[in-house]
């Protein structure tokens, strides 16, 4: 028919498809080969640096020997580990030769993973120019490049690469959180370097500079970041805040309280969770007014931080129960649920000579916290308490709170 | 009659050619995708990232309705993942089997009156559980109201800036959360939803911690099949929506989205079959009117194992409800197709949906009636015929090899044999499968005209 598929377009069309079908099979199989051969490859290296006491020896023997090809897929996979890492960067350095690893970096064309293992080759050796290289890199027009580079940088336990790191977050060339992951983890002291940040005309840059000063212990730094909680721009101000949290100060404890009247809830938040993080019992009192704050991440904030804060700050809460603000009572009585203060009273009551004023509060309670709190604490008292607790209950007519 | 027949058979040819050459463009699309993201994931310092202050918090919410039998070692796998700050609400829709019972005993549960917005409507909660032993665990007790009904009602409760749904019938891989997360990580003003894939299993809840290289398929040859098409679907598709921003379905079994953009659109919709599709339309809808920039991005890691039915009857309720899903969702959204003002999702996506998804089941029964008539009128002949098919299967093994190619090479990597059976199964689809997914398609066509809307769960599978 005219329509129909001429018979011999059909059958090499079938033939092309057999070929296309075995050739991918092939690749799988080869792929899945050379796979094998890196693992297997990745354990001789392993073995190798667990043999005492020339383990780096044996590795490099290892890795020296080994097909290049394997060496390059090795050279850029981060998550290998490092001691492995420099194995490989040896024999690649060695055997490559340090001035045709640089070409194959410059080559700013070449997104592969080659460009990457040359690079974490020269880096981790410090073979060449290294550094140079590793700033060009960190411009490059492509965010995969920039983004491994970061990473990499991340690995180099040296001084230069926190400068490099510091630079990238100033600059903004990527996304800086993932800039300061990098900077997180550097062994180095480099708070000189991130001290400068705090005073940067980019908000975004003071942000992340007072999240990465606070793992230091900088004479004066506490003071600086407590003016960072009057900065303008409420994402400082919450940075500054977070940090503070660690910081055990006159000053923070000062800087934390005053920001629980910060206009923007999210500050306000984390005032509250940098009271209770530095743990002072004192100022933990001075979150509670915020359990009737007019937004639910403050409330949140505030009923964790007291909870946390366990039987200790109990008394500090009762007068909660009975403010005028509703959320104010359901979050002291949830505290109190939490505490597993509400659970004691009503054991004590249940168990010995009944106390008016115990019952008193039992009853507040019963009205801030509802129904189901009361069933899910009867739950957890042992069986005969509860069945006495339940008689209390009827007795006493706390079912009016429900 | 001849000439009808003749007419069907063009029809059906051209629509095959159609549906090949928008295969290869996804297949180019993904190829180039997947280049970009195994690069950008080999690149990546996980190490540093599972042990930085820096990532963002999610709240895991897993909806699970009579899930007995795999809930604990769901949770367990959500509990043990490695991530810096994560809690996890798992929400018993109402479950009529021990569900509750079994998360009570395993998780030390106690009943806790918790004070929340209810900021998205959701049927009646019955009680709020904290564990013991696990204090990143919440476990919610609700009516029955659906899968969208219990999201929103984890949604009330949760407590931090992204959202990562998941069923609670997975057995999810402790690196899911840092390998999905990473990714608007990099650009959280614009990446406001990821999704990733899962592996299918007979009993999700056995094996898949052996290492690299010696991952085990099941060897039920119904389930390997759905493995295939899992992998297809993702490696060789959902990529390429990616890659050109139209990703329209982020999976109900692993999605994560900005929290923000969640309860801007409202949370979760009960009005439809299921929730994730219409959801992932939603947010294009949203995103593409208000004209901001924004990305809904798949990666190809396999975040997880999912029960895939074992039986042909599970397997035909399943294909059928996403059959219908499909179909509700894009007539929903009619208004999108062709449209310029939505971008690649208008001009490109939803189009392609439309020819592949929702068509496909019109065209292939169609295929099915006028191919042996044209062969008994004498309009074709079987020799051309059946080469035909031998072309078309083997262009579904082509397909498949490059699906399994991105397996061959890497964390999840199967063992040789397991690679060389999936890829001798992928010739065999067209004869096998397809024709249970072409009766499956057909049916969810006719429930969505009667305006079936019930979940139709899958019977679990037997365990030994």
């Amino acid at each position: 028919m005219a329509f129909a598929p001429r018979a011999d377009s059909v059958w090499w069309a079938s033939v092309a498809a057999g070929a296309v079908y075995f050739l991918t099979a092939l690749v799988v199989i080869a792929r899945r080969i050379s796979f094998e051969r890196q693992r297997l490859l990745l354990d001789r290296i392993e073995a190798g640096l667990a043999s005492a006491p020339a383990g780096q020896e044996a590795a490099a023997a290892v890795a020296g020997a080994a097909p290049l090809s394997l060496l390059w897929a090795i050279g850029s996979d981060a998550s290998i580990a490092r001691r492995v890492h420099l194995s490989v960067a040896e024999a690649l350095v060695l055997r490559v030769g340090a001035p045709a690893l640089e070409a194959i970096v410059r080559q700013n064309r070449r997104r592969g993973s080659r460009r990457t293992a040359a690079l974490r080759a020269l880096a981790l050796t410090r073979a060449g120019a290294s550094w140079r290289l590793l700033r060009l890199t960190l411009d490059d027009s492509s965010r995969e490049v920039v983004g491994a580079t970061v990473a990499l940088l991340g690995e180099i336990e040296d001084r230069r690469a926190g400068e490099l790191l510091v630079e990238a977050l100033a600059a903004g060339r990527y996304p800086r959180s993932r800039v300061a992951t990098a900077l997180e983890g550097s062994a180095e002291d480099i708070s000189d370097l991130l001290v400068p940040l705090l005073s940067s005309d980019d908000a975004h840059v003071r942000y992340w500079g007072t999240m990465l000063i606070r793992r230091y212990d900088v004479p004066g730094v506490s003071s600086l970041i407590g003016t960072l909680t009057r900065d303008p721009h409420p994402m400082v101000r919450k940075a500054a805040l977070h940090s503070l949290g660690r910081m055990r100060t006159a000053e923070a404890v000062e800087a934390a309280r005053r920001s629980l009247e910060d206009p923007v809830p999210y500050v306000r938040a984390y005032a509250v969770r940098a009271i209770a993080a530095l743990g002072v019992r004192a100022t933990l009192t001075s979150v509670l007014p915020l359990l009737a704050d007019r937004d639910w991440w403050v409330r949140t904030a505030v009923k964790e931080a007291l909870e946390r804060a366990g039987e200790d700050i109990e008394h500090a809460v009762i007068p909660y129960l009975s403010h005028p603000d509703p959320f104010a009572r359901n979050g002291a009585a949830e505290v109190l649920q939490n505490t597993g203060g509400f659970e004691r009273l009503l054991t004590l009551e249940a168990n010995g000579p009944s106390d008016p004023q115990r019952l008193r509060l039992l009853e507040r309670l019963a009205e801030a916290g509802g129904l189901r709190m009361w069933d899910g604490v009867l739950l957890r008292l042992d069986p005969a308490a509860q069945g006495r607790a339940r008689a209390l209950l009827t007795a006493a007519h706390l079912e009016a709170g429900r | 009659m001849q000439t009808l027949v003749v007419l069907a058979v063009v029809v059906c040819f051209v629509y095959l050619m159609a549906v090949l050459g928008a295969f290869v463009l996804m297949l180019a699309g993904s190829g180039l995708e997947h280049a970009r993201l195994a690069y950008q994931a080999r690149s990546e310092d996980y190490d540093a990232l599972s042990d930085s202050h820096f990532t963002i918090p999610v709240s895991v919410i897993a909806p699970a309705y009579n899930e007995e039998v795999v809930i604990e070692a769901s949770v367990k796998s959500l509990l043990a993942l490695d991530y810096p700050e994560f809690e996890v609400i798992v929400v018993n829709d109402g479950s009529r089997d021990g569900t509750l019972d079994v998360l009570k005993a395993t998780f030390d549960l106690e009943q806790r009156e918790v004070f929340y917005r209810r900021r998205f409507a959701s049927r009646p909660v019955r009680g709020v559980y904290r564990s013991r032993t696990r204090p990143n665990l919440i476990v919610v007790d609700k009516e029955n109201g659906g899968k969208a009904d219990a999201l929103n009602a984890g949604l009330n409760l949760a407590r931090l800036r992204y959202i990562c749904t998941v069923d609670a019938d997975t057995v999810y891989y402790p690196q899911a959360l840092l390998s999905s997360l990473r990714v608007p990580m990099r650009d959280p003003a614009t990446i406001v939803g990821v999704t990733s894939q899962v592996t299918i299993s007979r009993r999700p809840e056995v094996g898949g911690s052996a290492r690299a290289g010696t991952q085990r398929v099941d060897g039920n040859a119904l389930t390997d099949f759905q493995l295939l098409d899992y992998m297809r679907a993702f490696v060789n598709n959902r990529l390429g929506w990616s890659r050109w921003n139209f990703m329209l379905c982020a999976v109900g079994a692993f999605a994560v989205w900005r929290r923000d953009v969640v309860e801007e659109l409202g949370g979760f919709s009960g009005a439809f079959t299921c929730e994730d599709i219409e959801f992932t339309f939603r947010v294009h809808r949203h995103f593409r009117r208000a004209g901001i920039p924004y990305r809904v991005i798949a990666l190809a890691e396999s975040v997880g194992r999912t029960e895939g039915p074992d039986s042909i009857g599970s397997l035909i309720s399943q294909r059928a409800r996403w059959q219908r899903v499909i179909t509700e969702t894009v007539w929903h959204y009619r208004g999108m197709m062709f449209n310029p003002r939505y971008g690649s999702v208008g001009l490109v996506g939803v189009p392609y949906y439309v020819l592949v998804e929702v068509l496909a089941p019109f065209f292939e029964v169609l295929a099915v009636a006028v191919i042996p008539a044209a062969w008994w009128l004498g309009i074709l002949d079987w020799r051309d015929v059946g080469m035909m098919l031998v072309a078309m299967a083997l262009a579904n093994g082509i397909l498949t090899n490059l699906a399994v190619l991105s397996y061959a090479r890497g964390p999840r990597s199967y063992a040789m044999r397991d690679l060389l059976h999936l890829m001798g199964l992928g010739v065999t689809d067209l004869f096998i499968y397809r024709p249970i997914l072409i009766y499956a398609q057909a049916k969810g066509v006719i429930d969505f005209l009667r305006g079936d809307k019930e979940w139709h769960k899958f019977a679990r599978n037997r365990r030994q």
